[in-house]
């Protein structure tokens, strides 16, 4: 009988199929930069794929399980195929094995039939809504063809099922060669061993962005082809499943951004081609088919309008969404970097705010030694070199809003009362540079980090505190890069641990109204602190009111990255729609831990929750008491 | 009959009026910005004083490209050693005021006075077109105070002094900082200065002090002033000389004790 040897033959046509394929879609990542990597990573692959990865799917129970069978499936009985029909050995056991297999891949594929007949607007269709019909004719071919017995089995069926079982091996193999669905297989799986942040997979969290080398005159992304070629490969991982763009707060409020898009776009610029196929939500206000880009064409306007690039507020929700674990805010700094370093091209008030940086050291202009106005009748001691203190107070741009000045007032009471050993940097300190590293101002930031890493070398501390979390990112997560390795701590944090040694007894609170807790994106997604909030909000005998989005995946206030700065119009603000998720869980007062969250909502109009900082909220409990 | 006219902007060291930074003075920055809108890549941009001042860096990021630095030493009058320089430059383009220094806002006077050509302040937009006569003629939109704006037309060669709300973007590139060339031209030996009067140095406030007569008016008349458009007195000299019509001033500012001379 023939059926045996076909398949044979089709299995090997299929694997030669897949190596071409894989080798011309490679060609393509390698148009892009450098990147340190080694093919040892790949035995690593197992583990990032069904822990680290699978740790990000099974939020979704459904569509995990469904993976599972159809990909489980799938390559059990690929391996089984290799096996019995590669090697030639027609086992009937391992057939049995295979029917085995199949069946499991074809119930795999009917939930994924059955979530794509009423999908949720956040998946793309096009080709993707191929997937579920030409995976079954995989399975189902491959089935009839090794189970039916040959005198069963007419010329017409068999046939029939060869051709099923060819639609469905052209649609795995052919994918990673023509860049349709099924190349995030093979992408997803070389993502995994080359990631470009290979420490997200050792526990820690790798939110810092990386230094550029100005003096090489690396100015970042202007090109799909100045991407790290494991950048390039990343984009290829992706499956469109849109939780990225569920979760940006700038794609809620109607900005045009749409991290699903943008990564999509990318892809077209990687491959030559132009967004026409793209079959998801658009980016809002900016129709599909009009953007077309190539590897060594300028990324911004024709690919990606620059407006896109300057929407996000880099509070990473679309990270800690993704399945396949790509880093779509390094991309837009990346191309931020260059608009912002080689054109100077940077909206709204932004080119404002990074010129007082440059100027004064402050984003608002102001005079540095204006900083600690706020703590002058608190008799609070300034650091001084060759006086040491134990803990260090680091304000930040806080320190000029008349509103945040209460929070900064409000800690120093609290440390006064736990009688920490404490001192204000005073007029030496400097912005720490972190909106100008966000708004691509690469040179402004490294200039500023290492004045006040010089300035910090002067003093003599054992930590740093502070009550901003953007001012706790960078010192902790991106000065180290330049050689300044603090213990920094966030004010929420050194709090909780006061009150659990002891030394600050806090009262009951006399705040009685429904209260909820923001995460800021740079304590919680940033630097993995979502617990010592809340437990210091318990110890004051505090019940939180969660709101849908909390902990790690908050929704973002609209406060980072510099988007109140660049300002792109939307139809919507997001401190409105977080507002919104507040007034959902009937919240009377939203606790924060941030200036910018707190600058953010208090600005929304209209009746609305009163907002109190944690210190806030810690200080009248220790009022109440006396 | 040319076939080309030039254009160089003055860039003078720039200081932030609260840290005291160095940084492009924001008056010559415009400029400049407006130089290289008339002239593209053409502007030569010229700043009298040394190579070193820190705050020629940022001409450089706003896109000056090569920045040719007369040697003149920071404490004499750069005015003499500039027009000496620049005496085959058709439109030269200043800021009103230096930050830095003396920042008396003479310079583009005493410029144009030494090269003998007329200066024109406070210029919102330049367009530079050939005339009847087949040569090269200015028009310029001159800031007003209120919202009035008058149109200049004038032929070249001149000064141009630039009001710094002269609609420009300014866009600070890092790259172009880093690519920017700076070229000491050679030493041309001192010229005698023009003027070089005793000056009494004090802090400057952020803002101008305006002179303001003390009027004995009571609240109600000064509301009533405000609020109806009547003659508010004083004297409108249309006719005379300019001599005259500068004495009418002095003497009002003599009247009113806001000059002691």
């Amino acid at each position: 009988m023939w059926v045996a040897p076909a398949v044979t033959v089709l299995f090997w046509v299929s694997v030669a199929t897949l190596a071409m394929g894989l080798a011309r879609r490679s060609a393509l990542w390698r148009a892009g930069r450098e990147a340190p990597f080694a093919w040892s990573e790949l035995l690593a692959v197992p583990k990032r794929y069904f822990i680290d990865l699978h740790h990000v799917v099974a939020r979704d129970p459904y569509i995990a399980k469904t993976h599972i069978a159809t990909a489980g499936g799938a390559i059990a009985a690929l391996v089984l195929v290799a096996l019995n029909y590669g090697l030639v050995i027609y086992a009937r056991l391992l057939d049995w094995g295979i029917l085995l297999a199949a069946a499991v891949m074809l119930a795999g594929t009917y939930f994924v039939w059955a979530r794509r007949r009423e999908s949720p607007q956040r998946l793309s269709r096009g080709a993707w809504n191929r997937l579920p019909h030409s995976l079954a004719a995989f399975a189902i071919g491959l089935a009839i063809l090794v189970m039916a017995p040959p005198q069963a089995l007419s010329l017409a069926i068999a046939v029939f099922a060869l051709l099923l079982l060819l639609a469905g091996s052209a649609e795995l193999t052919l994918g990673i060669g023509a860049g349709s669905p099924m190349k995030h297989a093979v992408a997803g799986l070389l993502h995994l061993a080359f990631h470009p942040r290979p420490e997200r997979f050792s526990g820690g969290r790798s939110t810092a962005l990386a230094p550029l080398a100005l003096a090489n005159r690396d100015f970042g992304v202007a090109k799909p082809a100045d991407f790290l070629w494991t950048e390039l490969l990343s984009f290829d991982a992706c499956v469109e499943c849109g939780k990225c763009e569920q979760s940006c707060p700038a794609f809620a409020a109607r900005q045009p951004l749409n991290p699903k898009k943008l990564i999509q776009d990318l892809v077209a610029g990687l491959s030559s081609s132009s967004d026409v196929a793209y079959a998801g939500r658009p980016y809002p206000g900016i129709s599909i088919g009009a953007h077309r880009g190539s590897p060594d064409q300028p990324i911004v306007p024709k690919l990606i309008e620059a407006e896109t690039v300057w929407s996000c507020t880099t509070c990473r929700a679309c990270v800690e969404e993704c399945p396949m674990l790509i880093e779509h805010v390094d991309a837009i700094v990346g191309m931020r970097r260059s608009l912002n370093l080689t054109q100077g091209d940077v909206p709204g008030t932004a080119p404002e705010t990074l010129s007082n940086l440059r100027e004064t050291g402050t984003q608002g202009g102001y005079a540095k030694s204006a900083r600690y106005n706020w703590a002058i009748d608190l008799d609070v001691p300034e650091a001084q070199p060759g006086k040491p203190v134990d803990l260090l107070l680091f304000a930040g741009e806080g320190a000029f809003d008349m509103r945040y000045q209460r929070t900064l007032r409000a800690l120093v009471k609290s440390l006064k009362a736990a009688r920490v050993d404490f001192a204000i940097l005073g007029p030496r300190e400097c912005d720490t540079g972190d909106t100008a590293r966000r708004l691509g101002d690469e040179a402004t930031f490294q200039a500023l980090a290492r004045q006040n890493i010089a300035i910090l070398a002067a003093l003599n501390f054992k930590r740093i505190v502070t009550s901003d979390p953007h001012v706790l990112h960078s010192l902790r997560n991106e000065y180290p890069a330049f050689g300044g390795n603090y213990t920094v701590i966030h004010h929420t944090a050194l709090l909780a641990e006061l009150a659990s040694q002891g030394k600050l007894k806090l009262g009951k609170t006399t705040e009685t109204r429904t209260l909820t807790y923001h995460d800021p994106c740079y304590l919680g997604r940033y630097n993995g602190e979502t617990q010592a909030p809340r437990d210091l909000l318990r110890n004051l005998g505090i019940e939180v009111h969660e709101m849908q989005r909390s902990g790690l995946r908050a929704r973002c206030c609209g406060g980072g990255g510099g988007a109140p700065l660049t300002d792109i119009p939307g139809k919507q603000r997001i401190p409105d729609i977080r507002m919104a998720d507040a007034r959902e869980v009937g919240a009377d007062v939203i606790a924060v831990a941030c200036p910018q969250c707190t600058a953010m909502l208090e600005g929304v109009a209209g009746a609305r929750a009163e907002i109190l900082d944690i210190a806030e909220l810690v200080a009248s409990s220790l009022e109440a008491q006396q | 009959m040319r076939d080309t006219f030039t254009v160089a902007a003055l860039a003078s060291a720039g200081r932030h009026p609260v840290s005291g930074a160095p940084r492009a003075c924001r008056a010559d920055a415009v400029a400049m910005a407006l130089g290289r809108r008339i002239a593209g890549d053409a502007l030569r941009v010229v700043h009298a004083g040394t190579a070193e001042e820190q705050s020629l860096q940022d001409y450089l990021a706003l896109g000056a490209g090569t920045i040719e630095v007369l040697p003149v030493d920071p404490s004499t009058d750069a005015a003499p050693a500039l027009a000496d320089y620049l005496r085959n430059v058709d439109i030269i383009l200043t800021g009103g005021n230096a930050e830095f220094g003396r920042g008396s806002g003479l310079l583009p006077y005493a410029l144009a006075e030494a090269l003998k050509r007329p200066v024109i302040a406070n210029a919102l937009d330049v367009n530079v077109e050939r005339n009847a006569d087949a040569d090269w003629s200015i028009e310029i939109r001159q800031f007003l105070p209120k919202g009035q704006r008058r149109r200049i037309a004038c032929p070249l060669p001149l000064v141009v002094s630039v009001h710094p709300r002269a609609p420009v973007e300014l866009k600070y590139a890092y790259a172009r900082r880093m690519s920017g060339r700076i070229d000491v031209a050679p030493d041309q030996g001192m010229v005698a200065p023009l003027l070089q009067p005793e000056w009494s140095v004090e802090i400057a406030s952020r803002r101008p002090v305006r002179l303001k007569a003390q009027d004995g008016k009571s609240a109600h008349a000064r509301m009533q002033s405000a609020i109806v458009s009547e003659a508010k007195g004083g004297v409108v000299a249309f006719e005379g000389t300019t001599v005259d019509k500068a004495q009418v001033m002095l003497n009002y500012l003599r009247e009113h004790r806001l000059v002691d001379f």
